[in-house]
């Protein structure tokens, strides 16, 4: 009993817990490690479910609030202002259909303000191009015709 | 807007909601490793595995933001449109630039778990180069992302990209107590016996 009280207790690092005097360093270190393991993999867990909540939250802003593309209806008349329209047209095929100013005024659609996305610069792109405003184009490329009207969707990825 | 229209254009949704997600978590992982990396930060080991676990994730984020372009029948790409520069012509630079910075970001990425082959100090050296592909990652969205003009992507943005470049400027400019001082003994050869 007296050399407990005698002997001084061991000097500990500072900042360090001393094992439980049940407790081997042994079983200490390894729940040390342990509680490391489930924090770093809490840690994982929670970036996993940030980056689903960013994706889901830019998900749905985009979805309710983003620019689709513009789909509008454009009236085109017959006439000298049309034609030398599409004189102009004719050096990039698709690029009459969206520099047209009275249907580019969507949300978030920069098609005037960067490069025409359907104007692209070899022929292989006219074809991509065209996969999905085909139809529409074809609609418009007839306006410089008569009066028609001609639907137009424009965007950017 | 109505289900349908989120239905046609849900793979290029998916692509910008997945660039959106790709260059915030890139950012928080450029912010975390430039904290622990720099030294501003110290008794936080953890943080490491925070940069791992955010890079991570930016890299399935450049995945699924590059592969959910195939599926959209508008744009309709090729994988080599997505995959090798300067093959698409729809925003041929902007793209392009885009496909150098996220092959540039993944291969800087994974080269972690092949340190020990590239050699420590190499692949330091080699790790520094992911912040040119973050920077050219920010490029890429602002100049060719449609969200780019929206107020909420720009605030986003703003939100995580300033901290890291303002964490970036002091690592690379005001920081030159940081780097641990070399002394002439150092550098030194050790004398044989």
């Amino acid at each position: 009993m007296s050399d407990r009280t005698v002997t001084p207790p061991a000097p500990q690092p500072p900042r360090r817990p001393s094992p439980e005097p049940g407790r081997s360093p042994k079983e200490f270190a390894r729940d040390k490690l342990r509680a490391r393991a489930k924090r770093i993999s809490r840690m994982r867990k929670r970036v996993v479910a940030a980056s689903l909540a960013i994706f889901a939250l830019a998900f749905g802003v985009i979805a309710f609030d983003g620019s689709m593309g513009t789909t509008t209806s454009t009236q085109t008349t017959a006439s000298a202002a049309t034609a030398a329209a599409s004189d102009d047209s004719t050096s990039s095929s698709d690029s009459s259909t969206i520099s047209s100013d009275d249907q580019t005024d969507s949300l978030g659609n920069r098609t005037n303000s960067s490069e025409n996305p359907t104007t692209p610069d070899d022929s292989g792109d006219d074809s991509s191009s065209s996969d999905h405003s085909g139809d529409d184009s074809s609609s418009s490329s007839s306006s410089s015709d008569d009066s028609s009207s001609s639907a137009v969707i424009t965007r950017q990825s | 807007m109505t289900v349908a229209v989120i239905t046609e254009h849900l793979f290029w949704i998916m692509s910008r909601a997945a660039g959106t997600a790709a260059l915030l978590l890139s950012s928080v992982a450029v912010c975390v490793g430039l904290l622990f990396g720099g030294k501003l930060i110290k008794g936080r080991p953890d943080l490491r595995h925070l940069h791992e676990a955010l890079s991570l994730a930016t890299i399935v984020a450049l995945v699924v933001h590059a592969v959910s372009l195939l599926g959209d029948s508008f744009l309709s790409p090729s994988l080599a449109d997505i995959t090798i520069p300067f093959v698409s012509g729809y925003q041929r630079w902007w793209t392009s630039l885009g496909i150098v910075a996220g092959w540039a970001m993944i291969a800087l990425g994974l080269s972690y778990y092949a340190r020990d082959r590239i050699g420590q100090q190499r692949w330091k050296r080699l790790h520094r180069f992911t912040a040119l592909a973050w920077i050219a990652g920010i490029v890429h969205s602002l100049g060719e992302g449609t969200d780019a003009g929206t107020t909420w992507f720009l605030v986003a943005t703003a939100i995580a990209v300033l901290p890291a470049l303002a964490l970036l400027a002091v690592r690379h400019l005001g920081t030159p107590a940081a780097t641990p001082p070399r002394t002439p003994a150092a550098k030194a050869p050790a004398p044989r016996a």
